[in-house]
């Protein structure tokens, strides 16, 4: 088409002819597919297709040809370039051929639209959209697929991923929106006009961008297709290239532990859980044939004489008589016992806070020992008391403290220590409420200082919420409208961090160590407590002015100058005869496992909300109190529990037990979570080995952790200091561990590195892959999986003509088939 | 207080209800959303990048979707809003279709998705019966990231010429895909 033609379609805008206007738009339109369609053509085409409904039709009727052959030849997909590899870049004969063959037999997918539907779903997913909703149905899927595990036709096809500069998920929505930029990193091969949208230097050179292009083919059955087959562990292949000096389990070498060395925790009592069970499912057992020390008949467990039947003395046989009866109140069925992987990389991620090492899958799936044995060890694992500092420094400061001068790295030693210790938690509570000096002396003060913002308010709140598990914040202002809490009661607990202050000290020598990040700070804070006495005042909603004495729990305190409030407090609900400290914490540790505590929200417990399982929450506090506040065995407890041994996929029979619908939480399964961000870190870096080859000191390690982690934070700015991270499975967080740098040095093929490896290991194809699978998923592939898997592979491999070439090509099917692991939804989820 | 414990304080919320069938819905109607969107928004590169963002309000505002509705329908009202977005962005650009014109468009083309399966399907048909030579040009066309400059430059031939050329083959395919369609009404 000649300038010529096209101006004179422009140009003769008053043609009333309906064949010369026809005419006029199909050459518009051409130009308009072309790319060539001036500023003129366009307002003529807007003129025609508002004004004449023939136009219009004959534009939509062009439109559709244009998009969908654009959109079936996206079906072959991207040009595979390689990730972050010295792998070269291969032809893409495949592409062409793909398309080769969609086009020439046009009519077989259309007599089997099934398949179509499954092609056209996969292979959208995989270039059109680079990533960012695909990601989304990929997490969908698994959260739908988990949990309900009923018979279900195949999850549509999912991509992997995208590829992209930090995604930041609290702008996603705006303009220059990471799924934007995501996508033209993805596709540097698109349109001019895609290209001039971007500075050049955020068009990346498809990192990430081939894996996606590559390892569609294989994904789609291996994590979605079947979610949940009945057996398990079909493919046995022995397996040559165990490593030589496999250690225990757990006490491999893990590049996440900490310097720090673990006090021997208390020897745990041996609980009878092991003897005790829900009888009716034993017959489902035999879907998980290799399921060990799993408990056994419960009817067979009778306590002393002086038990009753349903009060067995043993707290777990307790716990699990009491939940069997309320599944059976409920008229549900647990769901089936979890599977040996299933249930180890949970209980690693729960206690350990990452999923277990290939070494340690090994050792459990091939050899002998026994679930109890696994649990015992990670409780001995420095990595315990560093998932559980972790944890609490989160709740108590946030990832990210913006009062200044609070350190999150001193407040998380400080738990460390303590848990690895297995200081009591009451203890833990005192010393956190009661602190007194700069974070560098007394790393416990780090707790409030962070809240002493707007006149110590969120100090009581934060206080009253975590350690008590009590909401008090909105009855500051009024009265609670549906439970006995008077707007008094709040400013009664406020009246205990009176005497409290933060003052500035001239920083030390030290003050780098105080500092986070930020150098040459010149003042530290204090937290201290003037002598001051007297109540504190405060306004109803009717302006009455009012006083409030310091009272907590029924218990005054001299409201002189010369009592320390604050010390007051710590010591009164540290005491073991005010049990809310040890239920806010069993409540919590209990939702830490099972995903969901005894009350919604898991930190506002009291009248107005009752507890689903009133007397095993009061049974575990009673004996958590017992054990001297002890973490490690309530931990124990709560794994031992036979709940816990169950599988978080939901069946027919108990589907009612769905808290995330809003029903109340039965425990009749162990609910899905999503990963916290701490956790993928550690996972990726612990699957894939990339720390082990630019390995540097834990400090350094810690904070890079942090870093990666603050991305997935925002905090709210209110008066309570909140915070939110967006979980790990939310399309941000996806997006960001996809893009992420580590992931990229993750699929390195270097030395050391897993996929090196696994790549220069001389072992059978299916044994690789099968290492793969552990190491990502902790567990063995399917056999479907398997095959896509192997398929892949021998395509790769089929290309290469010289021995070089065939090395290459099997490295790079390797790595594609290890990003769809580590790609895969059941990755990024606690399940 | 703001803040649910219970792990759900999510800024992007994953549906919890999410089910397949929505998943289903969801991929199945990814093409017609496409074309929709492309009507409105005729270069393919940002009617994928719109179809990106309404995906992403998709997902995001999913628990609004009653099941058993229009889908397509419910999906459309989305991406209107987001072709209109993404106009905003791109004003500066020379190439902008007018607001009544993505109006008018938007309700015809959201009308007309009876047809559309048929209308690929014939489109497949048509493809098959394209001369060789034809239906590689189109091939080369179409592969990702190539336009008819880039082909032209790949096989040596002048850029004008393609353009012919392919004006011709896509005149041919709409006019083979209307007369199945016309074939198929008689049948």
């Amino acid at each position: 088409m000649s300038n010529d033609s096209r101006g004179n379609g422009a140009n003769s805008g008053g043609s009333n002819s309906g064949r010369d206007r026809m005419a006029e738009l199909r050459q518009i339109v051409e130009a308009l597919f072309e790319e060539r369609a001036s500023a003129a053509e366009i307002a003529r085409l807007d003129q025609l297709v508002i004004a004449d409904s023939a136009c219009r039709k004959f534009y939509l009727e062009s439109i559709d040809l244009h998009g969908n052959l654009y959109w079936d030849a996206a079906q072959a997909g991207a040009e595979p370039v390689p990730v972050a590899t010295p792998i070269p870049e291969r032809p893409s004969r495949r592409r062409r051929d793909s398309l080769e063959s969609l086009i020439d037999a046009p009519l077989r997918p259309d007599l089997r639209p099934d398949r179509r539907a499954a092609a056209s779903g996969r292979a959208r997913l995989r270039w059109m959209w680079a990533g960012v909703a695909a990601v989304a149905v990929a997490l969908i899927a698994a959260l739908a697929a988990w949990p309900t595990n009923a018979v279900r036709p195949p999850a549509p096809g999912t991509p992997n991923l995208a590829s992209g500069e930090q995604a930041s998920p609290v702008e996603r929505p705006s303009v220059e929106s990471p799924a934007v930029a995501d996508k033209h990193a993805l596709r540097p091969d698109s349109t001019d006009v895609a290209r001039n949208e971007l500075p050049p230097a955020t068009v990346r050179p498809g990192e990430g961008r081939s894996v996606e292009g590559r390892t569609t083919d294989v994904r789609p059955q291996m994590s979605q297709r079947d979610a949940r087959p009945a057996v398990e562990r079909s493919l046995d292949v022995p397996s040559p290239d165990r490593r030589p000096a496999a250690s225990a389990p757990v006490a491999t070498s893990n590049p996440l532990t900490t310097d720090h060395t673990d006090a021997a925790p208390p020897t745990p009592r041996r609980t009878a859980a092991t003897e005790h069970l829900v009888g009716a499912d034993r017959g489902l057992a035999t879907d998980h044939p290799s399921a060990r020390d799993l408990p056994i008949d419960t009817n067979t467990h009778v306590g002393g004489a002086a038990d009753h039947a349903d009060d067995p003395k043993d707290v777990v046989a307790f716990v699990d008589l009491r939940l069997k009866k309320g599944w059976k109140t409920a008229g549900i069925k647990p769901s089936p016992p979890a599977s040996d992987a299933e249930w180890l990389r949970r209980v690693y991620l729960d206690l350990s806070g990452h999923i277990p090492p290939e070494t340690a899958v090994d050792e459990f799936l091939d050899g002998a020992a026994k679930r109890s044995d696994v649990v015992g060890q990670l409780l001995k694992q420095p990595d315990f008391a560093r998932n559980w500092a972790t944890i609490w420094a989160n709740l108590l400061v946030g990832r990210q403290p913006r009062a200044p001068g609070v350190s999150r790295d001193m407040l998380e030693k400080f738990l460390r220590d303590s848990f690895a210790a297995n200081t009591p938690w009451n203890e833990v509570v005192y010393e956190l409420v009661s602190a007194e000096g700069t974070p560098e002396h007394n790393p416990a003060t780090n707790f409030l200082l962070a809240h002493l913002n707007n006149d110590a308010v969120p100090a009581t709140a934060m206080t009253a919420r975590l350690l008590l598990g009590i909401q008090v914040q909105c009855t500051q202002c009024h009265d609670h409208p549906f439970q006995s809490e008077k707007q008094g009661r709040f400013w009664e607990l406020k009246s205990f961090f009176q005497q409290t202050e933060m003052t500035s000290v001239p920083g030390s020598a030290m003050g780098s160590a105080t500092a986070d990040g930020s150098a040459g700070m010149s003042a530290v804070p204090e937290l201290v407590s003037r002598k001051v006495g007297g109540p504190v005042y405060y306004e109803t909603r009717r302006g009455e002015m009012r006083v409030a004495y310091p009272i907590y729990a029924g218990h005054k305190i001299d409201p002189g100058p010369s009592v320390n409030r604050r010390r007051e407090l710590a010591r009164l609900i540290a005491k073991e005869d005010d049990r809310q400290v040890a239920l806010a914490f069993v409540n919590r540790t209990w939702q830490h496992f099972f995903g969901y505590g005894f009350t919604r929200p898991v930190d506002d417990m009291g009248p107005h909300n009752p507890p689903s399982n009133p007397e095993v929450l009061e049974r575990l506090a009673d004996e958590f109190i017992a054990s001297g506040y002890d973490l490690r065995q309530l931990c124990r407890w709560i794994v031992s529990t036979d709940a816990y041994q169950r599988t978080s996929v939901l069946r027919p029979e108990n589907r009612s037990d769905d808290p995330a619908n809003g029903a109340p939480a039965g425990f009749s399964r162990v609910y899905l979570k999503a990963m916290t961000a701490e956790e993928l870190y550690d996972s990726l870096l612990l699957a894939t080995r990339a720390k082990s080859s630019a390995r540097t000191d834990w400090n350094d390690a810690g904070r890079r952790r942090q870093d990666w982690v603050r991305q997935f934070v925002m905090s709210y700015g209110t008066d309570e200091n909140d915070e939110a991270t967006v979980p790990a499975g939310s399309i941000s967080q996806a997006l960001v561990m996809m893009n992420d740098s580590i992931v990229r040095s993750a699929l390195a093929v270097e030395p050391g590195t897993l996929l090196g490896d696994v790549v220069r290991a001389r072992v059978s194809d299916s044994t690789k892959i099968r290492r793969l699978c552990r190491s990502a998923l902790s567990r063995d592939p399917r056999p479907t999986e398997v095959n896509a898997a192997l398929e892949q592979l021998k395509a790769e491999v089929s290309e290469a003509e010289t021995e070089k070439a065939r090395q290459l090509a099997e490295a790079r099917a390797l790595q594609d088939i290890f990003w769809a692991f580590l790609n895969a939804n059941e990755f990024a989820f606690v399940h | 207080m703001t803040r649910d414990e219970d792990g759900s304080d999510s800024a992007v919320r994953i549906p919890q209800a999410a089910n397949d069938e929505f998943v289903q819905l969801f991929t199945k109607w990814q093409r017609r959303l496409f074309l929709f969107i492309l009507a409105q928004a005729p270069n393919p590169v940002e009617a994928e990048e719109i179809l990106q963002e309404t995906n992403l309000v998709i997902w995001r505002k999913s628990h609004t979707y009653t099941p058993g509705t229009n889908f397509y329908a419910w999906g459309c009202r989305i991406a209107v809003l987001e072709v209109l977005k993404s106009r905003d962005r791109r004003r500066r650009q020379a190439t902008l279709m007018s607001e009544a014109f993505v109006e008018a468009v938007a309700r015809e083309a959201q009308d007309s998705v009876d047809s559309l399966e048929e209308r690929r399907r014939a489109l497949l048909a048509c493809l098959a019966r394209l001369a060789a030579s034809d239906r590689d040009l189109i091939r080369r066309r179409y592969a990702p990231g190539e336009t008819g400059k880039t082909v032209a430059r790949q096989l040596g031939r002048p850029a004008n010429s393609v353009y012919q050329s392919l004006t011709r083959i896509r005149r041919t395919l709409l006019e083979c895909i209307k007369r199945r369609l016309a074939a198929e009404a008689q049948a």
